[in-house]
């Protein structure tokens, strides 16, 4: 059985994923609706995008790239890769 | 069919139901704990049953991913809607809810495929509906505010009233060139080519003084406590006389 809706806490990274996707999503009605109109549809907009089914998977998936730990090229066989920086070096 | 002409539940139907028990029971604790002041989940627990019923007979697969998910955004409407003795704030946040969860319960996204699509078109698809959501909202909010205005009238004459006064006093401070710009454009209805022309200045630079301008006399308005655009009202349309309550002489 589905055990929706999820009320798992979502991780920091998903938090702030969430976060910047209604602070740009309410951008549009600053100046249009009023501060109480925003406030509740950040709320809303926050419970929906923490408990549905899709919006918490797309969430997640977001959230689940790790930044990378170095800055520069990645190498053609990817980062770590035993061949990473011998291409094109003969 | 029974006795009062309904058609028997389907088995398909029993076992919608059944899983979804949980789900009314916590729609029911949920409601009570946010609009049910005082009212017991028991109570809004039975309204949610009622409606699972409803929903479970209506339900196809090509409506939502998820029954549970779609029963508990229909049931808790359904328990808002039997708590309907609210104040204009609680109306406020019960339209937010009902909007939202009349949106998500037929949210859904049969392309998305989280092991083929990146965070780029995962982001996408999430800004998207994450958009969608907050318009669903907005909208019924907004719904909700003109129900509200239209059944007292005084309250919105008075909003209309503390507005127009806080846009008088707001056009006296803010610095005399924006208040010469605003007046050119929104009392003497010039476009911005033609308030260019008057005012001996670049196009481009009217465009700019223009938002300068806007952006003081929302910063003063706010100070004045004047956080809105006040509802449209219905009635004659104005002749122009009132559009501008900063008129010569600074009657409102």
């Amino acid at each position: 059985m589905s055990r929706y809706p999820d009320d798992a806490p979502l991780s920091p990274e998903e938090e702030e994923v969430m976060r910047k996707v209604l602070a740009r999503g309410l951008a549009k009605y600053r100046g249009i609706a009023s501060p109480e109109f925003l406030a509740l549809m950040n709320e809303v907009g926050e419970e929906g995008l923490r408990t549905h089914p899709l919006m918490r998977t797309l969430v997640r998936r977001i959230a689940a790239q790790k930044a990378p730990l170095v800055s520069g090229e990645v190498p053609k066989g990817g980062r770590g890769s035993d061949e990473s920086g011998k291409e094109g070096a003969s | 069919m029974n006795a009062e002409g309904a058609a028997a539940p389907t088995v398909r139907q029993q076992t919608l139901v059944r899983e979804a028990l949980p789900v009314i029971e916590r729609a029911a604790k949920d409601v009570a704990r946010r609009f049910g002041h005082g009212t017991s989940p028991r109570e809004l627990y039975a309204v949610g049953m009622f409606a699972l019923y409803r929903v479970a007979a209506e339900f196809e697969d090509k409506v939502s991913h998820d029954f549970n998910d779609h029963a508990y955004r229909r049931a808790r409407t359904a328990m808002r809607e039997a708590l309907r003795v609210e104040t204009r704030h609680a109306r406020r946040v019960r339209a937010a809810y009902d909007g939202a969860d009349m949106f998500l319960a037929y949210l859904r996204d049969d392309t998305y495929n989280v092991l083929e699509h990146d965070e780029e078109e995962s982001r996408r698809r999430l800004e998207e509906s994450a958009d969608a959501l907050l318009a669903a909202t907005f909208a019924a909010l907004a719904a909700e505010q003109q129900r509200l205005d239209a059944e007292d009238p005084a309250a919105a004459e008075a909003e209309h009233r503390d507005a127009y006064e806080a846009l008088a006093q707001a056009m006296q401070r803010i610095p005399a060139w924006a208040e010469r710009l605003l007046r050119l454009l929104f009392f003497e209805r010039q476009t911005l080519v033609e308030a260019a022309v008057t005012l001996s200045v670049s196009y481009a630079t009217v465009r700019r003084h223009r938002d300068e301008a806007l952006a003081f006399l929302r910063d003063e308005l706010h100070k004045l406590g004047v956080d809105r655009v006040p509802p449209l009202r219905d009635g004659p349309a104005n002749d122009g006389d009132d559009v501008w309550p900063y008129a010569e002489g600074g009657e409102p």
